[in-house]
């Protein structure tokens, strides 16, 4: 169905004739991010003995297109692709596409006028390791506003499910599909211009619901015995089991932004979550170098 | 014969001395305008106060290019009309709240149906609503005499009479209240050279640059 999904938008992003009529087919989209990311916790493993770290080059595009319905409301169609490649789990490298929906509208004409954002995204990640493949989907809703050109706020709600398959039963009565998961998160956005070409972002954010983690042979019993496992299974990259389970997690980042035109930028992130199901803990922070364009 | 030889004589005098007048009497004021930190302010807007204004209808245009208008910052005589044709292949929409002049243009590409007629001083604030980054100003001055600085922040008034005159300086981003931005000025027989000492805000304008895509928006 997503394959359908995927055709289909390029027909119609590739196919409609802009109009010379109050609401037509604008502007397109067409960006590109290449990303080399350190992550300290690539399994979200609870038990420090069993972290694996490791780092992630990533780059993605996405192509599409702005249909502008009046002078305060517009959507966006485009089509991501995306390619991750790991230096060691080179089992957890995948290749994503997929499509994403945005609606936003503008309370009004003027820059300090508050606007409200809604996302769809639906993609396909197909990971090396088979197991890991799956569809993910993410619903969102965003508010935000100028409050001067320095300062900008945004508060973004968003609702993300997994769809993947099920592996070996490995625990009788529990399902063997861990990768089917859902989960809520809200975040506040702070963005600030500290000169023309910086820009600082703040973000923190509550998760909750579903977290996926993989742990050695070893761990299996204490998160079996301590924890409630929604589903468990096999693992084939971190060599014991892939498990999920009901956890809520803080999450909190900074990024640096560095103008390098009107259209490029470089960003230096570093992003963690604190999290907590009824007993372990689980945490992990990544440290990312981005290279944006849009055009 | 001979008289008519004196008179022509006289005549071609007097239009000799007349020519020599006018060199004599007009002059150029060469401007040179900087920031705190010394250095070129360009986009300021110089000009000479006047008691006598001649009228000069002109034709101005602020274009829209990449998203951006260009100029930043244009100065126009009272009185004259700007038009804003839009050379994006995408649409624009531009408006202005400021008191001097408030207008929209609705969404639009190509050239607008009639170009805007600025008929009071003052500073007028334009963007456009649909791309939240692009920005900027006209200033309606009361003066046949007048210009905006360069990159370099240099420009030069021309044909300025022999007198006293005061000088004044305007920029979009003018930090406070406590700065010199008016000078008096006596215009002689040679160029005559003013500077300004500006203190402005950091930023021109708000973020433009693609923004990390975790927030996924465009």
């Amino acid at each position: 169905m997503l394959n359908n999904s995927f055709y289909l938008c390029v027909f119609i992003l590739l196919s409609l004739p802009t109009q010379a009529n109050n609401s037509q087919w604008v502007e397109w989209i067409a960006a590109a991010q290449v990303s080399v990311t350190n992550i300290d916790n690539l399994n979200i493993s609870a038990f420090n003995n069993d972290k694996v770290a490791d780092n992630r080059l990533a780059i993605s595009t996405s192509f599409g297109r702005f249909y502008q319905i009046s002078s305060t409301s517009r959507f966006h169609l485009a089509l991501d692709l995306s390619t991750d490649k790991h230096r060691d789990t080179e089992l957890l490298d995948e290749t994503a596409y997929g499509i994403n929906i945005g609606f936003r509208h503008k309370f009004g004409v003027g820059f300090k006028v508050p606007y409200m954002q809604i996302g769809l995204n639906s993609t396909s990640h197909d990971v090396k390791a088979d197991s890991w493949s799956r569809n993910i989907s993410n619903a969102s809703f965003e508010l935000g506003q100028h409050f001067s050109e320095r300062l900008s706020l945004a508060a973004k709600l968003n609702y993300s499910s997994s769809n993947g398959s099920s592996g070996p039963i490995v625990i009788e009565d529990i399902s063997g599909n861990p990768f089917d998961q859902n989960h809520w998160q809200a975040t506040v956005y702070v963005d600030y211009m500290l000169e023309q070409n910086w820009l600082l972002t703040l973000n923190l954010g509550y998760r909750d619901g579903d977290i996926l983690s993989a742990c050695d042979k070893n761990n299996v019993d204490i998160v079996w015995e301590k924890e409630n496992i929604t589903a468990i299974t096999k693992d084939d990259i971190f060599g014991g089991c892939v498990y999920s389970l009901k956890a809520s997690a803080v999450m909190y980042g900074a990024n640096i932004s560095y103008a390098l035109s009107n259209h490029t930028a470089l960003d230096l992130a570093i992003n963690a979550y604190s999290g907590q199901a009824d007993v372990l803990d689980y945490k992990g922070k990544n440290l990312m170098l981005v290279f944006n364009y849009s055009y | 014969m001979f008289i008519h030889f004196k008179t022509n004589t006289l005549r071609l005098g007097i239009v000799i001395l007349a020519l020599n007048a006018n060199v004599i009497l007009a002059s150029d004021l060469k401007i040179s305008v900087v920031d705190e930190k010394e250095q070129p302010l360009p986009w300021t807007v110089v000009y000479v106060k006047q008691n006598k204004v001649l009228n000069q209808k002109k034709q101005i245009i602020v274009d829209q290019v990449d998203k951006e208008f260009t100029p930043y910052v244009t100065a126009i005589q009272k009185g004259n009309a700007i038009n804003f044709p839009n050379n994006d292949n995408i649409r624009h929409q531009v408006y202005s709240f400021s008191k001097a002049k408030q207008f929209e243009i609705p969404l639009y590409s190509g050239n607008p149906l009639r170009p805007v007629t600025f008929d009071k001083t003052g500073v007028i604030a334009m963007a456009c609503n649909i791309h939240d980054w692009m920005s900027a100003y006209v200033y309606v001055v009361d003066s046949d005499k007048f210009i905006v600085t360069n990159e370099q922040g240099k420009g030069v008034i021309s044909g300025l009479n022999a007198g006293e005159y005061q000088v004044l300086a305007w920029h979009p981003k003018l930090k406070g209240e406590s700065v010199d931005t008016t000078q008096s000025i006596n215009i002689g027989a040679l160029d005559t050279q003013i500077k300004f000492a500006l203190e402005k805000k950091t930023l021109l304008k708000s973020w433009r640059a693609p923004k990390n895509n975790r927030r996924r928006g465009y």
